[in-house]
């Protein structure tokens, strides 16, 4: 064991000697760039340093592991007394000390240079840079490539490969909205974190520990059509499929009563000219669709909104949509819509009625096409998750920071210039579903949160943190600011399949286009 | 046996870099393992080393299975091989403080000795060292850990002949105690160690045998007649024919005497005047074997 110990510290100073000089000043950027206020002071220069960073650790990391590279028959190591293992535990020791630790301190440096506690700034650099994955893939892709030549070779190879994929996804089934960035988006995330995770783990111990190229080479592939697979066929309905199978059923939600509201939708038709907005009403208007989302659509496209009103909720209870779908159906019409933003999109309910706004885009042809379809139905299926509160702290807006058991540090502070407040969250580890802040006393509909609803589970949650940095509207400067903080968590997760008869909310005779 | 190969094969794709090698080196021997280029000794020797994994067959080194090999057993095996890389950007003062950590059983008084006599730069990166200087620290990096085996892949390739002669007598001075296997097609620098040969042909084991009896059966022969010479009438042993005239000149790979030769050569041509034999160094021997084997391939 000692010898093994030995034999580790003489290999890492053996790539301190060597790479020490570019680790130290790669270093000091990591850590640098770790400080929001000098990146500002960069401007536009930041960007550029923070794409040379990551080209610089990418380079880093693929040096020291080719300077003892696996797949060789010349390097010098191969008839030493070292085993792989041992060379493996240095090369990753000399990663962590050069590419993961850097950051981090660099990280807690700043948020103690903030006046945040020790504990706090701590726990806050968890999260600096990117910390393992990444380089973990790096060294997968040197322990299966024999120079860096190679290596360039064979990531551009893969992300061609991926891009092509993509490409042949899009033109076979259409533009494929990705479900990473939804609530329950952490299926495919993790899916693909585990993939990466996983395959890099088996390809460094197959290559260290047996030198098994050929198998990890086939590990390597089949990771990358892993991952190409889980992004093309990961779609939003596998995504909530397993979110329901592995979160609270839907019971709870039986009481819940969901309907569409107005007899006819709202609905504009946008300007010929794609690039105009002015001619869209202000409840349905071109700003809630992106550039590319008006392109698809064509001119004389038709705008129109669909409002989901819930009843029966328990109190202080959340509806969050996670994925919000209109489809036309008869005999032979089937047309898919999907509204321009979805993910974000929470609100508080309870027994009162409470209404969720979605916004539609229908190309002209498509409704011509639909409005002659006798029988034509519109279909509207919601993913809806309901959340309840499960911790709740108030405090005062007076610049103090404190540790709430069960959330994490919290302080808010009153701009009496910008008439908000300012309330600065820290949650270690596992979050919770949705985090949002209000005043004490303000309307429940005020409350806001900086973060999206995800409902990833606590077991795939356990690093890191989390900051949660909202701005309350300050209603009565002279007040002194109450702030409270609500956590939820998941109480049921469903579906609600909602049909009309006709294109815009009724027949077409009833409700005709704009 | 120090080294013992069975069946040992190696395919690259659909070249067979080594076929069906049987090589079997005993303990205290300096064997040279020699063969054209491309003939499979260097493959062989990385087989040996566990750098390559054998397709087919085994080999045992120090009587291991050379894929179970273990750092412990690495301790007692040192290889070096011309094309081999190094961490060029280490001096060489660097290079040696990291292997001296790596061998508990490293003679720095041996390291010093071989340092002071090849005269190698200390501060100098291993990357900014000549060919030359290059061989002599990974000799330096070969012996000062005192191998019970010391497998040697063209150590004196590209060398000129004074670095030839320092890295021979580096090599020499620890022949005693180690058993070598060496590469070289410089058979004249190594004539005067080696002990055994194995020759290899197109990634096969043409023959081993000891220095003494090799050199016992090989014979460059001059026939004199007193007419012309039938072509057609030549022995499989009887290697690299020439005729010019009334003299033929051969290499015998089957000598046993003098009289036995006289006897075979008068048994084929008629009017033989005279039939001289001489001996061959290692060098000619080799170069005798290469060229009959082109021919026939």
């Amino acid at each position: 064991m000692s010898s093994r110990l030995s034999l580790f510290g003489t290999l890492l100073r053996k790539d301190l000697r060597l790479y020490g000089i570019f680790a130290a000043l790669l270093a000091v950027l990591l850590a640098a760039a770790e400080f929001p206020n000098l990146m500002m002071r960069l401007g536009s220069l930041a960007g550029l340093l923070q794409g040379a960073l990551q080209l610089g650790t990418m380079l880093l990391v693929l040096l020291v592991m080719y300077e003892d590279a696996i797949v060789s028959m010349k390097h010098d190591w191969l008839t030493r007394p070292i085993p792989g293992t041992t060379l493996l535990a240095a090369k990753s020791a000399f990663v962590f000390l050069a590419v993961i630790v850097p950051p981090v301190l660099g990280s807690a440096a700043y948020h103690l240079s903030q006046g945040r506690s020790l504990a706090e700034s701590a726990l806050s650099s968890m999260n600096a840079g990117d910390p393992f994955l990444l380089p973990l893939i790096i060294m997968a892709l040197a322990a299966v490539t024999s120079g860096i030549r190679q290596a360039i070779i064979v990531g551009l190879s893969v992300i061609a490969l991926m891009a092509l994929l993509a490409l042949g996804v899009t033109l076979i089934h259409g533009t494929v909205e990705s479900a990473a960035a939804t609530s329950s988006g952490w299926v495919l995330r993790r899916g693909m974190q585990g993939t990466q995770l996983i395959a890099s783990v088996a390809i460094l111990w197959l290559q260290y520990r047996h030198r098994h190229t050929k198998a990890a080479r086939t590990i390597a592939g089949t990771a990358v059509a892993m991952f190409v697979l889980l992004l093309a066929l990961v779609t939003w309905p596998v995504v909530f499929a397993v979110q329901k199978s592995l979160g609270p059923g839907s019971a709870a939600a039986a009481t819940l009563r969901t309907s569409l509201e107005n007899d006819c939708f709202p609905a504009r038709r946008l300007e010929s000219d794609v690039g105009a907005d002015a001619a869209v009403a202000a409840d349905v208007t071109a700003q809630r669709f992106s550039e590319e989302h008006r392109r698809v659509a064509g001119p004389g496209a038709i705008a129109f909104a669909t409002r989901l009103a819930s009843q029966g909720a328990m109190p202080g209870d959340m509806l969050s949509v996670g994925h919000v779908e209109i489809s036309y159906r008869n005999a032979g019409g089937s047309l898919q819509l999907r509204p321009g933003r979805t993910s974000w999109q929470w609100a508080v309910v309870g027994p009162d009625a409470t209404t969720l706004d979605h916004y539609w885009l229908l190309p002209s042809a498509e409704y011509q096409r639909l409005s002659a379809i006798q029988g034509v139905e519109t279909e509207v299926n919601y993913s809806l998750s309901l959340l309840k509160p499960r911790l709740t702290v108030e405090f005062m807006a007076d610049g103090r920071r404190s540790y709430y058991a069960g959330i994490g540090y919290c302080g808010a502070t009153v701009d009496r210039a910008a008439a908000t407040v300012d309330v600065d969250c820290l949650v270690p580890g596992a979050q919770p579903a949705l985090l949002t802040a209000n005043l004490v006393g303000a309307p429940e509909t005020r409350a806001a949160s900086s973060r999206p609803v995800d409902f990833t589970p606590a077991v795939l949650d356990f690093w890191g943190s989390t900051r949660y940095v909202i701005k309350l509207p300050l209603q009565d400067s002279a007040a002194a600011a109450g702030v409270k903080v609500v956590t939820y968590e998941a109480r049921a997760h469903f579906d609600r399949q909602i049909s009309v008869a006709g294109v815009l909310g009724g027949p077409v005779s009833a409700c005709p286009a704009p | 046996m120090i080294i013992e190969t069975e069946n040992l094969t190696k395919n690259f794709w659909r070249h067979d870099a080594v076929q069906d090698v049987n090589l079997s080196v005993p303990e205290g021997a300096t064997c040279a393992l020699i063969g054209a280029n491309g003939a499979g000794k260097t493959t062989t020797m990385r087989m040996l080393v566990n750098v390559l994994e054998p397709d087919r067959g085994s080999a045992r080194v120090l009587g291991v299975d050379s894929r179970q090999l273990k750092a412990a057993d690495r301790l007692r095996i040192a290889f070096l091989s011309e094309n081999q890389e190094l961490p060029d950007r280490l001096t060489v003062a660097e290079y040696f403080e990291y292997l001296r950590t790596l061998y508990p059983n490293w003679d720095a008084a041996l390291e010093k000795q071989l340092r002071a006599q090849f005269e190698l730069p200390p501060t100098r990166a291993l990357g900014k060292l000549s060919h030359g200087m290059r061989m002599k620290a990974m000799l330096i990096g070969a012996l000062s850990f005192r191998p019970k085996l010391l497998i040697l892949d063209e150590p004196l390739s590209g060398l000129d002949p004074l670095v030839r002669d320092e890295v021979m007598s580096g090599i020499l001075s620890q022949a005693d105690e180690t058993s070598i296997l060496i590469s070289s097609h410089e058979l004249s620098e190594i004539e005067g160690c080696t002990t055994h040969v194995a020759f290899m042909v197109h990634g096969r084991l043409l023959f081993q045998q000891s220095i003494e009896a090799m050199s016992g059966r090989f014979r460059e022969v001059t026939v004199t007649a007193a007419g012309g010479l039938d072509r057609n009438r030549l022995p499989e042993s009887w290697l690299n024919p020439q005729f010019d005239g009334s003299m033929l000149r051969f290499v015998d790979a089957g000598y046993e005497s003098a009289q036995k030769l006289d006897a075979q050569v008068r048994q084929r041509f008629a009017n033989v005047l005279h039939v001289e034999s001489t001996p061959l160094s290692l060098r000619d021997i080799s170069k005798s074997l290469m060229r009959a084997t082109r021919q026939e391939s």
